[in-house]
């Protein structure tokens, strides 16, 4: 079984317990205006391009089959418009500028690697996290992979939106020690405002993980007038999630810009300032006020 | 109650030294004596005048005080006794066999290998110097000559006349000091501690600290037997700590406050390279050493914001879990020169050289991070070394440098014989093999002399055996006199190798000789090529079998042909694998590499990757440099490396950052630094220097702030911590 998979990023050290490795699938259901990782949303493949990093080599323009990159005098020219994204360009680019995102790759391919850093997951109580885009979207490929991580003694964590269907949970449930559960908003007007959808799924998700016994870190991805007004309904509703371990309030930053470029992306990051320190002092203060544990 | 000295105040007071408060001579007073002394005193042997030379610098020569600071030491000096004995080293050396004397500067200039004579890099037995005192030496030496042969007298005579005038020293400080004696608590401890040290074991935490501070200085500054650290802090104070507690001598706040004033004064004095000490570790039962002075005195030191002492932990499997995080808050920070060495490795290596295991245990780390048994063993950390790429570079030219013009390998088969890859392998380990042979005779010629010239009557009570049969540290007198030989430049060996194996042999894009063109060219109209091997070809460092092979074989090679070799001392060669920062300097006289290298500029450091090839992050250069086998390397090194600020943050940080650490250790490796870096706030100090005037970065073993590179030092950082 195959899955997509944008990237695959070691030592990760904030995806829950311990140093772990992250593997991002592709593809999301949801358009949050603040993504950081805007190659994840589509399915599709896509060809990342940082001009900067291009030596003019011209190995790229010999491999593509559909004559997308060519170089001329005043150096490398890149036709996004005839790119199929097949990523032979970037399989060859020497100067790392081109990178492909959308690779197919199968449980076996990736069990190995996803084992690379066992000694560090056994000694810092970390382990393999899924997330993306949205993990779940690929729940039948992540079940396979997790029972096979989890079969070699590997701990695991799901990182997911919960805008999927339940049987998605149901087949990843098994094999997943915590889900890292996102909540954006508890209003809905708000949810659709940031994300494009409803977030009735969402929450009816999050409780029917609770009710099956299954272990939550909820993160709130803190975004100064987006949803700075949540607080108080996502503090609510977590207290009433019995098996809530803790929570994680994560501050908005717009370092992502230059990532919308390198995939020719419309760029739609809020230009709202980054919450200050202090703010996300007291952000994580009130939650605590609430009795809820908040990781810092 | 005992107050703080401020960190300006002391910086100013030593950077500005007030000799206004003693008599004495100046340091060009002295130069004169000192070289008269010798030049006058031919018929002599060298242990007497050395001697003699040392008892009028401490009697005469000018001392520095300032009525604000707990601690005194400070002696106006130019280190003429070091210039005399290199001197004299070279004269005898080259006098006795030219011919063997000429490769020591033979090899400096086509770095290939090099051989000297190391007096730095020791670890006298403090706590016999705590037992002891400097009248109790001063009588043991006496008592010694009285029974000793007649040949044996003038060695015990040079220790008794040297700690005589170290007393002396003391005494000339005691007489400045009792005039500001009723000033203050700070003054009455300094003026009643030093009157008691003059002659008697230190009685308390504050005298055995200003003890220790006057006898590694005058070793490190005036004789230069250098003493590189202050010993295991925790251990040789703690029973001071607890017997000052108890007796009602110091409140804990007094002995915080004793402690800050001592790491502030070794900050000041600024010696080269760091002044070090070690926290912790394992003893022979495998039993855990810290005690609350360990952490104490982490907490002052992080709190004090000072590059320097630095701070080396000894790691085992039993070390508390507090201190882990306390030093990891610290290097999370970014104020730290915290090196984590490990005990699992370090003891089997050392007992592999022959030290038994009760002395493997009471390891030292001298310098940045080399291990030797504490006061047991004279390990010339820097003797010798072989710069691995250049094997390379002279498998491919037959052993021509580069560089000189000269042949200065061996003259293996020429390339365009070589049939298969195991061929080369072969020309670039006989190269090794010749360096080495080389090596040991440039090191020999020095160390031969070392009787004659080497005399150490102030380390000489402080070390193993000495006293007890009569002879000097560098003639053998030590337990263990072993002489180290560092083996450098490994990642560009490795990625070198395998791109050869890879283009060469596997395919046969190109031939050797066509190889050594492009290298020989410097890659001039082959970027396309030298961009393919940089960005496709497997690296060391990224936990890649092929490339760590190499790395993994070279190693185990150079400790077979190194480790046990005789030395001309009584003890044997033993293996490093450090490079601090001769890779720069010895790149600059290197050949572009295969691994895509230009000539002359930088290769790898210590067990790192090259710059900026570590592309799958910290766990996988963990993996790859674990591929070493240690026991193998006692002379120790370090694996550099760099976290970005955001891995730093949170609890989940910290505990990550402890978890690497315990992996690191677990899987084998000897010795880490962690360095916490933002590359924008490198790019602000580089363009804003005055701003970031505090910002450190760990340029070998030891720290020094980023304005102080250069440029070049400066952007190698940079491009680093852009990598992470």
């Amino acid at each position: 079984m195959t899955g997509i998979v944008v990237d695959i990023k070691r030592f990760a050290v904030h995806d829950g317990d311990g140093i772990r490795t992250t593997l991002f699938l592709k593809g999301c259901p949801l358009k949050c205006v603040w993504c950081h990782n805007p190659e994840s949303i589509s399915f599709k493949p896509q060809l990342s391009y940082i001009e900067k990093k291009c030596i003019g080599c011209g190995e790229c323009a010999d491999v593509c089959p559909a004559g997308a990159h060519s170089i001329s005098e005043s150096g490398h020219i890149f036709d996004r418009a005839l790119c199929t994204a097949c990523g032979k360009c970037a399989a060859v680019c020497l100067g790392e500028a081109l990178k492909f995102y959308g690779e197919k790759m199968t449980v076996e391919e990736l069990v190995p690697i996803l084992l690379e850093d066992k000694s560090f997951y056994d000694t810092s109580g970390g382990g393999i996290t899924l997330s993306g885009g949205e993990c779940l979207m690929q729940a039948e490929f992540c079940a396979e992979l997790l029972k096979e991580m989890k079969e070699r003694g590997v701990s695991t964590a799901v990182d997911t939106c919960g805008f999927v269907n339940r049987s998605a949970i149901d087949a990843v449930f098994p094999y997943t020690d915590i889900f890292l559960y996102d909540i954006k908003a508890v209003d809905e007007d708000v949810h659709i405002k940031c994300t494009g959808q409803s977030n009735g799924i969402i929450i009816e998700n999050l409780k029917y993980i609770d009710s099956r016994g299954g272990k939550i870190e909820v993160r709130y991805p803190y975004v100064p007038g987006m949803n700075d007004d949540q607080a108080e309904k996502i503090a609510d509703l977590l207290c009433g999630i019995k098996n809530l371990v803790k929570m994680r309030v994560l501050p908005y930053h717009n370092f992502a810009g230059s990532k919308y470029e390198s995939v020719g992306m419309e760029n739609t990051l809020p230009q709202f300032g980054m919450p200050s320190d202090e703010t996300m002092a007291e952000v994580r203060e009130y939650f605590r006020s609430r009795g809820i544990t908040v990781c810092e | 109650m005992i107050t703080y000295d401020t960190k300006s105040s002391v910086k100013l007071s030593y950077a500005q030294k007030d000799y206004s408060y003693s008599d004495g001579k100046s340091a060009r007073e002295i130069n004169e004596y000192c070289r008269k002394c010798f030049e006058n005193k031919k018929e002599n042997t060298a242990i007497s005048y050395r001697a003699e030379a040392i008892k009028y610098i401490l009697e005469n020569a000018r001392l520095h005080f300032c009525e604000e600071e707990l601690f005194v030491y400070g002696i106006e000096y130019d280190g003429v006794l070091a210039d005399i004995r290199y001197r004299d080293l070279a004269a005898r050396a080259c006098e006795l066999d030219a011919c063997a004397f000429a490769e020591c500067a033979a090899g400096y200039e086509c770095g290939a290998f090099t051989g000297d004579g190391d007096f730095g890099h020791n670890c006298p037995d403090y706590s016999r110097l705590f037992e002891l005192g400097i009248g109790g030496i001063i009588s043991y030496a006496e008592e010694k000559e009285r029974a000793a042969k007649e040949e044996k007298k003038e060695f015990y005579r040079s220790v008794s006349t040297v700690y005589k005038a170290i007393r002396t020293l003391i005494l000339r400080y005691v007489k400045i000091c009792e005039r500001y004696k009723d000033k203050s608590d700070n003054a009455r401890l300094r003026y009643c501690g030093l009157l008691n040290i003059a002659d008697n074991p230190p009685a308390n935490i504050y005298e055995a600290l200003q003890l220790q501070m006057i006898v590694y200085s005058l070793m490190t500054h005036i004789t230069v037997n250098i003493a590189r650290t202050l010993g295991k802090l925790d251990g040789l104070l703690y029973r001071y700590y607890c017997g000052d507690i108890n007796n009602g001598t110091f409140s804990q706040q007094d002995i915080r406050t004793i402690i800050s004033n001592c790491l502030l004064r070794y900050y000041a004095m600024h010696f080269t390279a760091n002044t070090p000490f070690y926290l912790c570790g394992s003893d022979k039962n495998g039993k855990d050493t810290s005690n609350e002075l360990s952490r104490i005195i982490l907490e002052e030191y992080f709190a004090l914001d000072i590059n320097d002492p630095k701070i080396q932990i000894r790691y085992h499997k039993n070390i508390p879990e507090d201190i882990l995080i306390m030093a990891v808050k610290g290097i999370a920070s970014g104020k730290n020169s915290i090196v984590f060495v490990n005990d699992g490795v370090i003891i089997p290596a050392l007992e592999k050289t022959g030290a038994s295991h009760e002395d493997a245990c009471d390891y030292a780390l001298v310098g940045c991070y080399e291990p030797l048994c504490a006061g047991k063993e004279i390990s010339a950390t820097c003797a010798g070394r072989i710069m691995l790429p250049k094997a390379i570079e002279y498998a491919f030219t037959s052993g021509f440098d580069f560089y000189t013009g000269r042949q200065e390998g061996e003259k293996t088969a020429p390339i365009s014989e070589m049939c298969d890859f195991e061929d080369f392998y072969r020309a670039v380990k006989q190269q090794i093999k010749y360096a080495f042979a080389r090596c040991v005779t440039a090191v020999n010629s020095m160390e031969t002399q070392f009787p004659y010239v080497g005399s150490a009557p102030i380390f000489a009570p402080l070390l193993d055996n000495c006293m007890e049969n009569g002879i000097e540290p560098y003639s053998g007198g030590a337990k263990y006199n072993n002489s180290s030989v560092n083996v450098f430049g490994v990642a560009t060996f490795a990625d070198s190798m395998l791109a050869v194996k890879r283009a060469v042999f596997e395919e046969k894009r190109l031939t050797l000789c066509d190889f050594y063109n492009i290298l020989k060219e410097n890659w001039n109209a082959s970027e396309a090529f030298r961009a393919e091997i940089l960005s496709k070809y497997d690296k060391y460092g990224n936990g890649n079998k092929k490339a760590d092979f190499f790395a993994r074989d070279i190693y185990s090679y150079c400790a077979s042909l190194i480790n046990g070799v005789p030395n001309t001392r009584g003890g044997i060669f033993r293996m490093g694998a450090f490079s601090i920062d001769w890779n720069h300097t010895f790149g600059a006289k290197l050949m572009a590499t295969p691994d895509g290298r230009y000539q002359k500029t930088p290769m790898s450091k210590n067990v790192c990757a090259s710059v900026a090839m570590d592309k799958k992050g910290i766990t996988a250069l963990i993996n790859s440099a674990t591929c070493i086998d240690y026991t193998d390397i006692p002379n120790g090194t370090v694996l550099d490396t760099m976290l970005h600020k955001s891995a730093m943050t949170g609890d989940d940080g910290m505990f990550s950052c402890v978890g690497l650490i315990k992996t690191f250790m677990a899987l084998g490796g000897i010795g880490i630094q962690i360095n916490v870096f933002d590359p924008s706030v490198l790019r602000k100090a580089q363009q804003m220097p005055e701003k970031y005037s505090n910002l450190q970065v760990r340029k070998c073993g030891w720290n020094v702030y980023f304005n102080e590179l250069s440029r070049e030092e400066q952007n190698e950082f940079i491009k680093q911590a852009e990598n992470l």
